[in-house]
C-alpha cells in the first residue's frame, strides 16, 4: 500500500458526523487545557482517556488527538494575552506575542498564531504520511536486540533532552521500568512484587499510573502555591491577519515547520524545544533579526509553526516503531494497548484504516482548531481567570473516577493516589514524572525483548553488539549519555590551555 | 525544590533504599535453569536495582565535586529552602484517602461530593458564608456532571453504597 492509499484508507471513518463531533469535542477540551496555565495537554489526555472506553479504537484515537492538537495550539493564547504560556511549547510565542498584545495587537497576534499553527500542523502531518511508512518498513527487519536498543534509546534521550538533570531523568526512567515489572513475569509467569495481593499480581494498570503521575502530582504541586494572582487579560480586537504579510512569511513558516517536525520526531524533544530552536534560528538569520523580541508577528509565526509541526513529528516514532516520543504519544500508545493493539510496524499491515484515521484526524483537528481559534479566541481568553480552588478539586475527582473506570476496582484509585504522592515527592528532588511514565510504557517492550534476545543467544551478551543496527543503537545511546559530559570536559581543557 | 546538596543526598537515599528493597525482595525469587538464559524472574529487576544504586551514587559524587571552595576559601552555602505550603497538600491527600475509605459505605456520589466541597474550602482557605455556599453549589454541580458523563454517557458503574442499598 503506497502513502496515498494509506492516507485515504481512513476516509470512511473520518467523514462520519460522530467522528467530527469527537474531534470537535476533543479540540474544545484541548483548547481549555491549553489556555488555562498549569493545565497541560498531557493532563487533559490522561484525565479523558477513560472516556474512550465507551468508544471504538478509531473514535478513541480521534478524541485524544483532538485534545492533543487543540492543547498544543491553545497554549499560545495565554502566552499572548497574559505572558503565561498555557503549555511549555508556547514559551517562545510569548516573546513577541505578549509585546504585540501590549501594543494593542492581541487579536492580530492570536490570528497569526492560529494560522501559523494550522500550517505548521499540516506540514507535520504531511511529513508523517511519507516518513512513517518508510521507517516502519525498515523496522520490520528489527529483532529483539534492536528493540532493546530502541527502548533504551527512548529512555536515554528522554532523560537527556527534556527534564533537567540527565542522571535524574535516568533514575525516573528506571523507576518507571520497575513499576512496569510489578506483576507476573513475562516469561515464567512468576508473580513479582505482589506480596500476596491478587491485584498486584495482575500488574499495575497504565491509566491510574499515568493519571497519578500527571494529574494528581500536578494538583499537589499547584495546591502548595499559596498565592493566586489575578491576570490582567489584554483586549482582543481584530483577529484576521493581513493575507499579503502572511504570504511573505510563508518561506519562513516552511523552514520553522521543517525544524519543528524534525525535532518533534526525536524522542522527547517535543514542541517546547522545537519552538525555541525555530525562534532562535529565525532570529539569527532574519533580516529583521534585531526586531525579534520587540513584538513582531514573525516571532509568533516562527514559534507556533514549529511547535505545531512537532505534533506530526512526534507521531513518526510512535506509529513506525511503537516508541513514545513524548508523554502525549505515550498516552496514545496506552489507548491503543487498551484496545488490544500493539503500535509499531505491524500496525501498518494489520490496521491501515486506523493509521490513516490518525493522519486524517490530525488534519481535521488542525482545521477545527483554526476555525475555533479565529472565531472564539476572545471567549476562551476568559478561561485564564478560572480560580484554582474550583479547578483543582474538579481535576482530582476526574482523576479518581477515571482510574476507577478501567476495571471497576477501588485498588486502582489507591494506585492513583500512591503514584500521585510518589510523583510529588520525587519532583521535590528533581525527578520529573515524564521519564517515569515513559519508562513505565517502555518497560514491557524493553524487558520482553531484552530477555528474549538473551534466550535466543543462549545467554550471550555479545548478541547486542554483533548485529549492526543493535550496535548502532547502543553507540547512539552511549553518545547521548556521555556526549555532553565529554564535550564539557573537552571545552574545559581548551579553556585551561 | 530542596537545596542542591540536600537534594542530592535525598536522591542518593531514595535510590539506595529502592534499589536495596528490590534486591532483598528478588533475592528469594527462583533461579530457573535450562532456559538459555537461566536467571529467572528476579534477574531483570536486579539489573534495574543495581543501575538505580549506581545512578544515586553518581548524583552524590557529582554534587560533592561541585562543592569546591571558591577563591576566598569558602564553600558555597546551600541554597535556602523555599517556604512551601505543605499543609494543603497533606490536607488534600487525607481528604482523598478518607473519601476512598468512605466510598464503600456511602457510595461515590456522596463521598465525591464531600471531597470536592472540602477541597474547595481547603484550597480557598476561607469559611466565609458566601464562599461556603458557592463551594456547595459548585460541588453539587460537579458531581451531577460526573454522574452524567461517566454513568450515563460512558456507562461506568460508579461505586455504590453498601450501607444504603
Amino acid at each position: 500500500m503506497d502513502a496515498f492509499d494509506l492516507l485515504i484508507a481512513g476516509l470512511p471513518n473520518i467523514t462520519k458526523p460522530y467522528s467530527i463531533f469527537l474531534i470537535l469535542a476533543g479540540n474544545v477540551l484541548g483548547i481549555i487545557f491549553g489556555v488555562v496555565p498549569g493545565l497541560t495537554a498531557t493532563m487533559g489526555m490522561a484525565i479523558f482517556l477513560p472516556m474512550t472506553f465507551a468508544m471504538s479504537d478509531v473514535h478513541g484515537m480521534l478524541f485524544l488527538i483532538g485534545i492533543f492538537v487543540g492543547a498544543c495550539y491553545a497554549g499560545s493564547i495565554s502566552a499572548i494575552l497574559v505572558n503565561i504560556p498555557g503549555t511549555p511549547s508556547a514559551i517562545a510565542t510569548g516573546f513577541d506575542g505578549y509585546l504585540m498584545a501590549q501594543k494593542g495587537e492581541a487579536g492580530r497576534a492570536i490570528g497569526y498564531s492560529t494560522l501559523a499553527s494550522a500550517l505548521g500542523g499540516l506540514f507535520g502531518v504531511l511529513v508523517l504520511v511519507f516518513a512513517a511508512p518508510i521507517l516502519a518498513s525498515f523496522a520490520l527487519e528489527f529483532g529483539a536486540q534492536e528493540y532493546t536498543g530502541i527502548a533504551l534509546l527512548g529512555i536515554s534521550i528522554v532523560s537527556y533532552i527534556s527534564f533537567g538533570s540527565t542522571v535524574k531523568g535516568l533514575i525516573g526512567g528506571i523507576i518507571g521500568l520497575l513499576l512496569a515489572s510489578i506483576g507476573q513475569d513475562v516469561i515464567t509467569g512468576y508473580p513479582r512484587f505482589a506480596f500476596g495481593s491478587k491485584d498486584l499480581e495482575a500488574g499495575l494498570e497504565m491509566i491510574p499510573v499515568m493519571v497519578g503521575f500527571f494529574g494528581v502530582t500536578e494538583v499537589l504541586i499547584k495546591i502548595e502555591q499559596t498565592t493566586e494572582g489575578r491576570s490582567v487579560v489584554a483586549k482582543i480586537s481584530k483577529v484576521l491577519p493581513s493575507l499579503s504579510r502572511l504570504v511573505r512569511m510563508s518561506p519562513m513558516m516552511a523552514v520553522s515547520s521543517l525544524i519543528g517536525t524534525f525535532i518533534g520526531a526525536v524522542p522527547a524533544a517535543g514542541g517546547a524545544i522545537a519552538s525555541m530552536a525555530a525562534y532562535g534560528i529565525q532570529k539569527r538569520f532574519s533580516k529583521r533579526s534585531r526586531e525579534y523580541g520587540t513584538g513582531i508577528a514573525e516571532g509568533v509565526v516562527a514559534a507556533e509553526s514549529a511547535n505545531n509541526a512537532a505534533v506530526g513529528g512526534a507521531f513518526v516514532p510512535m506509529l513506525s516503531l511503537g516508541i513514545p516520543g513524548d508523554p502525549q504519544t505515550a498516552i496514545l500508545i496506552g489507548a491503543l494497548m487498551l484496545n488490544g493493539l500493539a503500535p509499531g510496524p505491524m500496525l501498518f499491515a494489520t490496521r491501515p484504516d486506523l493509521i490513516s484515521t490518525i493522519y486524517l484526524g490530525n488534519v481535521v483537528s488542525v482545521v477545527v482548531f483554526s476555525l475555533i481559534g479565529l472565531a472564539g479566541a476572545r471567549y476562551f481568553a476568559h478561561l485564564i481567570r478560572v480560580p484554582r480552588h474550583y479547578l483543582l478539586p474538579a481535576i482530582m475527582i476526574f482523576c479518581i473516577i477515571g482510574s476507577f473506570a478501567i476495571r471497576n476496582t477501588v485498588f486502582d484509585i489507591w494506585v492513583l493516589l500512591a503514584c500521585g504522592l510518589i510523583g510529588y515527592l520525587l519532583q521535590k528532588i528533581g525527578i520529573m514524572p515524564a521519564p517515569i511514565i515513559l519508562g513505565f510504557v517502555l518497560g514491557p517492550i524493553l524487558e520482553d525483548n531484552f530477555r528474549r534476545a538473551l534466550i535466543i543467544s543462549d545467554g550471550d551478551w555479545t548478541t547486542f553488539v554483533t548485529r549492526p543496527i543493535s550496535l548502532a543503537m547502543l553507540l547512539i545511546n552511549l553518545f547521548v549519555l556521555t556526549g555532553p559530559y565529554l564535550m564539557a570536559l573537552a571545552r574545559r581543557k581548551i579553556t585551561n590551555r | 525544590m530542596f537545596s542542591v546538596k540536600r537534594d542530592s543526598w535525598l536522591t542518593f537515599i531514595v535510590c539506595s533504599v529502592i534499589g536495596a528493597l528490590v534486591l532483598i525482595e528478588t533475592a528469594g525469587y527462583p533461579v530457573l535453569k535450562g532456559q538459555g538464559f537461566g536467571r529467572g524472574p528476579g534477574f531483570y529487576p536486579q539489573v534495574l536495582a543495581w543501575a538505580m544504586i549506581g545512578l544515586g551514587l553518581l548524583i552524590l559524587i557529582q554534587s560533592l565535586r561541585r562543592k569546591k571552595p571558591d577563591a576566598t576559601g569558602h564553600a558555597d552555602r546551600p541554597e535556602p529552602i523555599p517556604s512551601v505550603a505543605y499543609l494543603p497538600v497533606a490536607g488534600l491527600m487525607l481528604l482523598a484517602v478518607a473519601s476512598i475509605v468512605a466510598m464503600d459505605y456511602v457510595g461515590f456520589l456522596f463521598s465525591g461530593f464531600i471531597l470536592t466541597f472540602l477541597s474547595v474550602l481547603l484550597i480557598r482557605a476561607s469559611l466565609r458564608g458566601r464562599h461556603v455556599v458557592a463551594g456547595f453549589i459548585y460541588s453539587v454541580g460537579m458531581l451531577v456532571l460526573v454522574y452524567l458523563v461517566f454513568d450515563v454517557f460512558v456507562g461506568v458503574q460508579l461505586p455504590g453504597s453498601s450501607l444504603f442499598k
